[in-house]
């Protein structure tokens, strides 16, 4: 009993030593190979930033092709503002508001008809709207072009502004369908019998409710607008009327030469990231919980 | 006499009840009717006009467009070829390493929300700065990549500039953006119930065999969502390429991706061809309908819960 009872600790004191020490390198395994990842996933911020503030020369690989910069020339960044940018950015700004305000609006408006009112043949009204997320964009955007330069809407905002007004997208229109039905209908029947009207009780009830699903709806309306590429491409044809995304395409479209400035290009690609980020790490909560809502539609 | 008056009644009775949720509906069947079914009609009308640059009326209709796409325009299918190599080499790929990424991630350690975004980040850059940023990178002279392979003992690469590394310079430089799956994988793993891996781990079965008998079965609704998404997104291929390459289908016509194609036939500066490029669009339509069926079809393998 004795000999067991002096041996006993001992050994379970070597055991959890092992044990620890196993999970200490585990760990120590682990936090290396994040850390490496991580850095590899860095990489394209680490790039730009250090490029954007080295000198013209530095940047194309003169005398040597260098990743850290050997003098910080932050007035790069002031070079980024010129007047095109600014007219770009405008450009952008006057679609993202437009689309901020009224697709919230229009897909909870659309929403509200699906989940907390009568409508015959509803089911099927709905798939109608899910199906429109299966079609490939490219059989709709050059028609669409073509009825665009008939009424004269090629070179404006408006082919960015008003489809997205007319019920704010099928994917939008989907979550907050999704989202309504969460809410408990004893609350609107409690307002019917008051004699609110429908309207009323989506405005005063419903649509101040569904802010959580909306912020999701917002962010994705901001990302979709910001990054947005072909749409601009091909309706947007005078330098005038582009968005970022197209005018700095076009501004810097070339290859990897003193005329094409990569500093001031890397200086851009870091002033137009900033918007993206911002948004990114205020909402990352909702982001993750939005994406997760939208993929488990089954 | 009194059966019309009944039909009339009920009528109206359904005009009653109905119309709130209709007026409620109908700026969404209006966009749809506007921008969706028109412009759809329209591009099926086209496709039968082998002469249509807009500026004037549409000539030639006939199946002249169709001779085109089977007999005569090569082009077409490198496009299609260089479409579905990617495809099949880039969705398993990276649903595979993103799923990696997020089982590596699914842990409770400490601080581990900070990999996770870090790894995400890349996912937020513009189209834009994304392909300027790795126009940069990957320039063949200059550029930083082939300086880190050279000083790392490896060969220089020519990336874009010859057209047996074109697909692969693209398809790795997609792997930044892994993080977008990941999050997906990740919000899934969540859901996987942990008393599952508590049962498992009693009977002795280890992290593989817990890998594959629980994560995986559980995970395929996930699996199932993120395949047919990707293999729809990677059909439709277009922004990333078009900024990478300046606009160019990249040497040899190494990156002509079926969008590019139908871009450049529709806005072609020494003769555009609208009605074409509806029809060529058609063709991917039918191509992508077909897949996404059969990928719905063959979803038996997909695990949607016990079934009470």
């Amino acid at each position: 009993m004795q000999s067991t009872g002096t041996v006993f600790p001992a050994q379970v004191r070597k055991n959890r030593l092992v044990r620890m020490t196993k999970k200490a390198l585990c760990l120590t395994g682990f936090h290396t190979v994040m850390v490496i990842l991580s850095l590899v996933f860095m990489f394209p911020f680490l790039y730009m930033f250090f490029m954007s503030v080295m000198t013209n020369t530095q940047s194309v690989g003169n005398p040597e092709v260098i990743f850290f910069p050997t003098e910080w020339h932050f007035e790069n960044y002031a070079a980024v503002f010129d007047e095109s940018f600014i007219r770009y950015f405008f450009n952008t700004f006057l679609i993202i508001a437009c689309n901020l305000i009224f697709v919230p609006l229009a897909c909870s408006f659309v929403a509200f008809g699906f989940s907390r009112c009568r409508l015959a043949g509803k089911e099927a009204l709905f798939a109608v709207v899910l199906a429109t997320l299966m079609l490939p964009a490219a059989v709709t955007q050059i028609p669409l072009y073509v009825i665009f330069v008939d009424i004269g809407w090629i070179n404006t905002p408006l082919p960015f502004i008003v489809p997205a007004l007319l019920g704010g997208g099928s994917m939008n229109i989907f979550l907050v369908r999704q989202f309504m039905r969460g809410i408990p209908a004893s609350l609107d029947e409690a307002a019917t019998i008051d004699g609110a009207s429908k309207f009323r009780v989506f405005f005063s009830i419903y649509f101040p409710l569904c802010k959580p699903i909306l912020i999701f709806t917002m962010i994705g309306v901001f990302n979709g607008t910001w990054n947005d590429f072909m749409g601009p491409l091909m309706y947007l044809r005078k330098p005038d009327s582009y968005t970022l995304a197209l005018g700095v395409y076009y501004k810097f479209a070339g290859r990897l030469t003193e005329e094409n400035f990569p500093n001031i290009q890397m200086a851009t690609g870091v002033i137009m990231v900033i918007p993206s980020a911002v948004v990114f790490f205020i909402f990352q909560k909702q982001l993750i919980e939005g994406v997760s809502i939208g993929a488990v539609k089954g | 006499m009194q059966h019309a008056a009944r039909k009339k009644k009920s009528l109206k009775r359904f005009i009653k009840d109905n119309w709130v949720g209709a007026v409620f509906v109908a700026p969404v069947f209006i966009g749809i009717a506007v921008f969706t079914a028109w412009p759809m009609l329209q591009s099926l009308y086209f496709s039968f006009f082998s002469e249509y640059n807009v500026i004037s009326p549409p000539t030639g209709f006939g199946l002249l467009n169709l001779r085109r796409m089977f007999v005569y325009d090569d082009d077409l299918w490198q496009a299609i070829g260089v479409t579905f190599t990617y495809a099949v080499i880039n969705v398993p790929l990276t649903m595979v390493l993103s799923f990696m990424l997020a089982v590596l991630l699914n842990r409770k350690y400490k601080g581990i929300g900070v990999y996770r975004v870090l790894i995400y980040l890349p996912v937020i850059i513009p189209v834009t700065v994304n392909g300027l940023l790795w126009r940069n990178v990957t320039d063949v002279q200059y550029g930083i990549a082939n300086k880190f392979l050279t000083t790392l003992g490896l060969p220089a690469s020519n990336f874009f500039d010859a057209a047996s590394s074109c697909m692969p310079s693209f398809i790795i430089l997609g792997l930044w953006t892994l993080g977008g799956g990941m999050i997906l994988w990740l919000s899934s793993l969540k859901n996987v119930p942990q008393e599952l891996y508590e049962a498992a781990e009693i009977d002795g079965a280890n992290a593989a065999v817990r890998l594959f008998t629980i994560t995986i079965p559980m995970c395929t609704p996930m699996i199932f969502y993120n395949l047919v998404m990707n293999i729809i997104g990677a059909l439709q291929t277009f922004g990333t390429v078009y900024t990478l390459t300046g606009g160019s289908p990249g040497k040899d016509n190494a990156l002509l991706f079926w969008m590019m194609k139908i871009y450049n036939d529709a806005f072609d500066i020494n003769g555009a061809t609208m009605g074409y490029a509806c029809a060529v669009s058609w063709l991917l339509f039918f191509v992508i309908a077909v897949l996404t069926a059969v990928v719905f079809k063959t979803s038996r393998w997909v695990f949607y819960g016990e079934e009470a």
